[in-house]
């Protein structure tokens, strides 16, 4: 019985591929008749008729002859193009830096090109009178406390200390179960200027908020992407106690101003430059990427070698707070809750 | 629509409104929004001279007639700005701050303070009234002058109704009663309005909107409370329609028929909605937002009709009708005259101009009137005073 069966599969198989053997010729029929009906009413059109291409490599039922083939005709492409670039080149074109998300980047109202602008009067004002301009106006020195979610694990422990060897002045804590708001009081009481609260979620940490004392603002910021310094086979002793440069790049609107000068308040305002440590907030697309790093000038002083230190990092704003830390009842300068799909747009960015 | 962060005016948007601006960093501007560049701004205050406690914390109109703006700061001054002479007419040290509330009653100048103290500025000495311990907002009837209403955190400063004519205390609310395991309600009003003489609509920022009606009972006869928290931080009420704005970027509007539920949702905002408005028809709304933003949404049909980047967090937010403020500033005198004329005889108390126009009048219709309903008289007695008392201030200007 199963040999009958595979044989009538096979027969079976063997009519439909001869059918469309028999479609296949009949379209090209097709074709050649209708091109010939059409030339009877009119010429013009005959130069429409599609005529199937047929790919000159298909041909070809030798694999490796036929894969030989192909090599060759790409590197003949590739050649043509590398001579139409160079003759570009020559013609002093400039190059097409081509699109990417950022320059198709929405417009945003808010945005600041250059601060001492005419029109940026108040803005000049308000960056006087905001919670920031005491430190930079060089009348105190960050005081930093770093603490914890409760009964943190080793790894969101030792990002903590991590943390606490890049801002300087920083001291490291074990919540204890107080609530953020107890640590507020009690850390502005004691001289602190900031408190850094670090989440964590299923052993990772995930969540950074950071809160300027006395009178505010506090961010909240998604924590991904935590290497440690030893995750990028580095050793903590690597890195000096010296004052580190601060580097923020790419806060171009008005909230990224004030993130901008929320982080460089972490800080103290006089790097010591001799410790060559410098210390990047990156902003690509609203996420803030944090690196640190070693530099060195080569002996023409024209460039600078790089060596990161760890720990590195990405921040994401969630929220931006006024005042001190109340998640209920206190007033959000930027937040977005359940419209994100609306608001937010793969070319919309808010930093 | 799609949500930008561009300023915006949609073409059916074409009310003449002005919109007033106060802000954190205490700038004062203006938005002419039927001009021919919608969103150009015009500083009405200096930006060189404002300091870190210029914050504007109060905002109002001193009259009916929205010709003068009250403005509070956070530095205890409050400032007379004059709108057909475009210019500030008075500077007034108070004696405390912040201010919450700021007024005009009878020509004297009511302010509420955040520590609960309610003052009437008279010559020579303030009356002070005491609201509580604690106040987040103080706002006066727009149908009814002497009446006040504030508002504070904690159960000993939940709304609370003052009569300034007779400087008393007229309903004072009363909290829910206690939840199933007999706990306190914990209560804020942080902000309140009138929806006529007798119904006042409360806000909190614990999250619920409450709605009493003077004349049946102390506690609210409707309210929305919300299950998952949203922070009411700001509310506007035309009847019967109250608008709440929470502190995380929300506009609400409610039905105090059915307060179950709210009816529209205004959407737009990326910060905290910090003070709203309404113009006079009730079909616009305005809102500031600490995101920076003033906006202007249809009130029933939820679309946003006009956005506008205004530089700094914005505090506090007026609007006005500026063809209707035009029409009336070119017949004013005639009306009041009028009016005074046909309702006889009420002694205006102080103007000897007004007493030697209402001596010359004939007493027989007072005598047959005063027969009548009392309460009427008294009613339209009120309204007269308030409007021979701007015309007052008027002419001294």
């Amino acid at each position: 019985m199963s040999s009958s069966d595979s044989e009538m599969e096979s027969d079976s198989f063997h009519a439909e591929d001869s059918g469309g053997d028999m479609e296949e010729a009949e379209y090209v029929e097709d074709g050649v008749e209708e091109s010939a009906g059409m030339g009877e009413d009119e010429e013009e059109a005959v130069d429409c008729v599609r005529v199937p291409v047929l790919n000159p490599l298909s041909i070809i039922k030798n694999k490796e002859k036929r894969n030989a083939l192909y090599k060759k005709i790409i590197k003949e492409k590739m050649r043509k193009k590398k001579a139409a670039r160079k003759q570009r080149r020559k013609e002093g074109v400039p190059k097409n830096p081509g699109h990417t998300i950022e320059s198709l980047r929405e417009p945003d109202q808010t945005a600041i090109p250059n601060v001492n602008d005419e029109d940026n009067e108040e803005l000049r004002k308000e960056l006087e009178l905001d919670d920031f301009s005491s430190f930079y106006e060089r009348s105190y020195a960050p005081k930093v406390l770093i603490t914890f979610a409760d009964n943190p694990v080793t790894r969101t422990r030792r990002f903590g200390l991590e943390l606490s060897r890049i801002f300087p002045n920083a001291l490291v804590k074990i919540r204890n179960r107080s609530s953020v708001k107890k640590i507020c009081k009690s850390a502005s009481r004691e001289g602190f200027t900031d408190v850094v609260i670090i989440n964590e979620n299923r052993r990772k940490p995930n969540g950074l908020l950071v809160i300027h004392l006395p009178g505010g603002p506090t961010a909240h910021f998604k924590l991904s992407n935590v290497k440690l310094t030893s995750d990028i086979r580095r050793n903590h002793r690597e890195i000096t106690r010296h004052r580190p440069e601060v580097i923020l790049t790419n806060f171009t609107t008005r909230l990224g101003l004030t993130i901008g000068r929320m982080l460089g308040a972490l800080f103290h305002h006089d790097p010591e430059f001799k410790g060559r440590r410098a210390v990047t907030f990156h902003n690509q697309r609203d996420f803030i990427f944090f690196r640190h790093h070693r530099y060195e000038f080569t002996k023409d002083g024209k460039r600078a070698k790089l060596r990161e230190l760890g720990p590195r990092f990405t921040l994401k704003l969630r929220s931006l707070q006024e005042g001190t830390f109340d998640s209920k009842c206190g007033d959000y300068t930027w937040i977005i809750t359940n419209k994100r799909h609306t608001m937010e747009g793969r070319r919309r960015f808010f930093l | 629509m799609k949500w930008t962060t561009a300023n915006s005016k949609n073409a059916n948007y074409t009310e003449n409104h002005e919109i007033y601006v106060g802000t954190h960093t205490g700038s004062f501007k203006k938005l002419d929004v039927a001009a021919e560049n919608p969103h150009a701004q015009t500083n009405l205050q200096s930006i060189q001279t404002l300091t870190k406690d210029s914050k504007i914390t109060a905002l109002s109109y001193g009259n009916q007639e929205e010709t003068e703006i009250l403005i509070g700061r956070l530095n205890k001054f409050v400032k007379i700005y004059d709108l057909p002479s475009n210019e500030y007419t008075s500077n007034i040290e108070l004696a405390e701050s912040p201010i919450v509330g700021l007024n005009r009653y009878d020509g004297k100048l009511v302010a509420g303070f955040a520590s609960g103290k309610l003052s009437i500025l008279t010559d020579p000495e303030a009356t002070v009234l005491t609201a509580g311990d604690c106040m987040s907002r103080m706002r006066q009837c727009a149908f009814d002058g002497k009446l006040v209403a504030t508002g504070g955190k904690e159960r000993q400063n939940n709304l609370k109704i003052f009569n300034l004519e007779s400087m008393k205390q007229v309903f004072s609310s009363k909290n829910l009663p206690n939840d199933f395991l007999n706990l306190e309600v914990p209560t804020w009003d942080s902000d309140m309005a009138f929806l006529d003489v007798n119904r006042v609509s409360t806000c909190s920022r614990y999250g619920y909107v409450r709605y009493y009606d003077t004349r049946a009972q102390r506690r609210p006869v409707a309210l929305y409370s919300a299950e998952d928290q949203m922070s009411f931080a700001c509310l506007i009420a035309k009847d019967p329609y109250v608008y709440c704005g929470t502190t995380m970027g929300a506009l609400k509007a409610f039905d105090t028929r059915n307060m179950k539920n709210f009816v529209h949702t205004y959407k737009g905002f990326t910060g905290s909605v910090s003070d709203l408005a309404l113009d006079h028809s009730g079909k616009f709304i305005v809102s500031g937002s600490l995101d920076r933003y003033v906006r202007v949404h249809q009130t029933d049909s939820c679309v946003m009709l006009y956005q506008c980047y205004v530089k700094s967090k914005v505090t506090r937010v007026l609007v006005r009708d500026a063809t209707a403020a035009v029409a009336s500033r070119g017949e004013e005198d005639d009306s009041v005259l009028i009016v005074g004329e046909a309702n006889g005889d009420e002694q205006s108390d102080d103007d000897d101009e007004y007493n030697a126009l209402f001596d010359q009048m004939p007493t027989i219709r007072d005598a047959e009137k005063d027969g009548g309903d009392d309460l009427q008289s008294k009613v339209s007695k009120r309204k007269r005073k308030s409007k021979t008392n701007d015309v007052k201030k008027k002419k001294k200007h």
